[in-house]
């Protein structure tokens, strides 16, 4: 197939099954390759059954011409007329005969020999061939890989590691044999890796900066938001004094008007207090006596009347009983429910 | 020291009185009972003195006036004037809990209010 044939088949291979170049191409020339070999193996097929062909004739030939030559001796001749055949030699007309049979093996022979001969470089051109074609389909595919491998360097190149990247590489190549394996040894690869050390330097000082810069950005939002919140809470908090003041207006109103109504008034009569109830949960007061006391619970002021005999305090709820008895009398009530 | 029940009571302000109205209330009668002690509070209840005895008669009509602008007074309760005064004043409060004859003063105090206020 043309070149031109070859690119535009290529082509359209390409544009239909959306095949990689190389994965084409490599199909391309084992194709190739085998097409070759089936022609080759026609052709020599053609070849060797035409020149079997001409050997079976010959020997035909051979073999007709033996027969006539035995049949010339087997049946004497019949000649009428007069003829004049000369000096008929049969003796050596068979030698010849025998000679050209034993030529023709010979020949066949020779082209055998020859057709092998062809067949056997045809296989190795052919060994050749392939090997060229895996040959070149391998330095394809380490072309990409190369290209890769420097792709994954340029990506790696700031996440810190490619330092160590680069020693690794270096010592599988050593160990391939591609390289000498002292590393340090070459002055461009050492020019190399301080070129790239101070490339990662100047990465790892920028993502610093980065982080400097997106810490104070933080920092400043962050102080931003507390300033927000802190002036939200103290609206709120207007709000609310608002709010109580605007509830608390009825009672002032009301207050304003008890005021009015109570005008003066004499002081009152201050309360007898007591002493805490007794762990026990009475109380022990004179006889008629009204009190005030703390709640031991809640410690809020709670009182009893002259005649009550149980006392409950507002803030908690707990009940007390009233001891009525004189401090030197009998023991206090049991209390009440 | 006299109130006028119109300056709190105008024709803008009678519709928030009467949703103040236990407000209001609150604030007369804890100024009522400021500076009451629990042994002056007991003597009330003992000799059945009633609230609307310690205000005057000009001051009682004045008090029907405001009943009217604010509306009806069925929240006036023995347990509503406790928890009114529940905070400000504790041992009286606690007076009218543990207590029942000034529990029971206390109730009619409320009717006789609501009877004069209506």
């Amino acid at each position: 197939m043309p070149k031109k044939d070859f690119l535009l088949t290529l082509g359209d291979r390409l544009a239909e099954g959306g095949e990689t170049p190389d994965v084409a191409l490599k199909d391309r020339i084992a194709q190739k390759k085998k097409a070759e070999i089936d022609r080759q193996d026609e052709l020599e097929k053609a070849e060797h059954e035409a020149k079997m062909a001409e050997l079976e004739k010959k020997k035909k030939e051979a073999a007709a011409n033996a027969s006539k030559a035995e049949e010339r001796t087997e049946n004497p001749f019949q000649v009428k007329g007069q003829i004049n055949v000369g000096n008929i030699d049969l003796q050596a007309e068979r030698e010849e005969t025998r000679r050209q049979a034993v030529e023709a093996q010979q020949a066949m022979a020779n082209e055998m020999e020859k057709q092998r001969q062809e067949a056997q470089l045809l296989r190795e051109q052919l060994a050749q061939e392939k090997m060229e074609g895996l040959k070149n389909t391998l330095l394809t595919q380490l072309n990409q890989q190369n290209q890769q491998l420097s792709n994954l360097i340029n990506s790696q190149a700031s996440k810190g590691s490619i330092v160590d990247q680069i020693k690794a590489m270096k010592a599988t190549a050593a160990e391939l044999g591609l390289v000498d394996g002292n590393a340090g040894s070459s002055a461009s690869l050492q020019v190399e890796l301080k070129r790239l050390e101070f490339e990662l330097e100047d990465r790892r000082h920028a993502h610093e900066m980065e982080i400097l810069r997106l810490t104070d950005e933080r920092e400043y939002n962050r102080k931003k938001l507390d300033l927000e919140d802190k002036r939200l809470e103290a609206e709120l908090e207007e709000k609310r004094k608002s709010r109580e003041q605007l509830a608390q207006a009825p009672l002032m109103i009301g207050q304003a008007i008890g005021q009015a109504m109570k005008g003066g008034g004499e002081p009152a009569a201050p309360t007898n207090i007591i002493n805490a109830p007794a762990p026990s949960g009475h109380i022990d007061a004179p006889p008629g006596e009204a009190g005030e006391l703390e709640c031991p619970g809640c410690q809020t002021t709670m009182s009893f009347g002259p005649t009550q005999k149980l006392a409950v305090c507002p803030g908690c709820d707990a009940r007390f009983t009233v001891n009525r008895a004189a401090p030197q009398g009998p023991p206090a009530a049991e209390e009440e429910e | 020291m006299s109130f006028d029940v119109d300056k709190y009571t105008g024709p803008l302000m009678r519709g928030v009185a009467s949703v103040f109205a236990p407000g209001i209330l609150k604030g007369v009668m804890l100024e009522h009972l400021r500076g009451v002690s629990v042994k002056e509070l007991s003597k009330w209840i003992m000799e059945g003195r009633g609230l609307l005895d310690q205000v005057g008669q000009t001051e009682r009509e004045k008090l029907r006036k405001l009943a009217g602008k604010i509306g009806g007074l069925e929240w006036l309760t023995a347990d509503w004037a406790i928890n009114a005064v529940r905070k400000e004043y504790p041992a009286l409060a606690s007076l009218f809990l543990g207590w029942p004859e000034a529990r029971a003063w206390l109730e009619s105090q409320a009717l006789a209010i609501k009877k004069e206020l209506s």
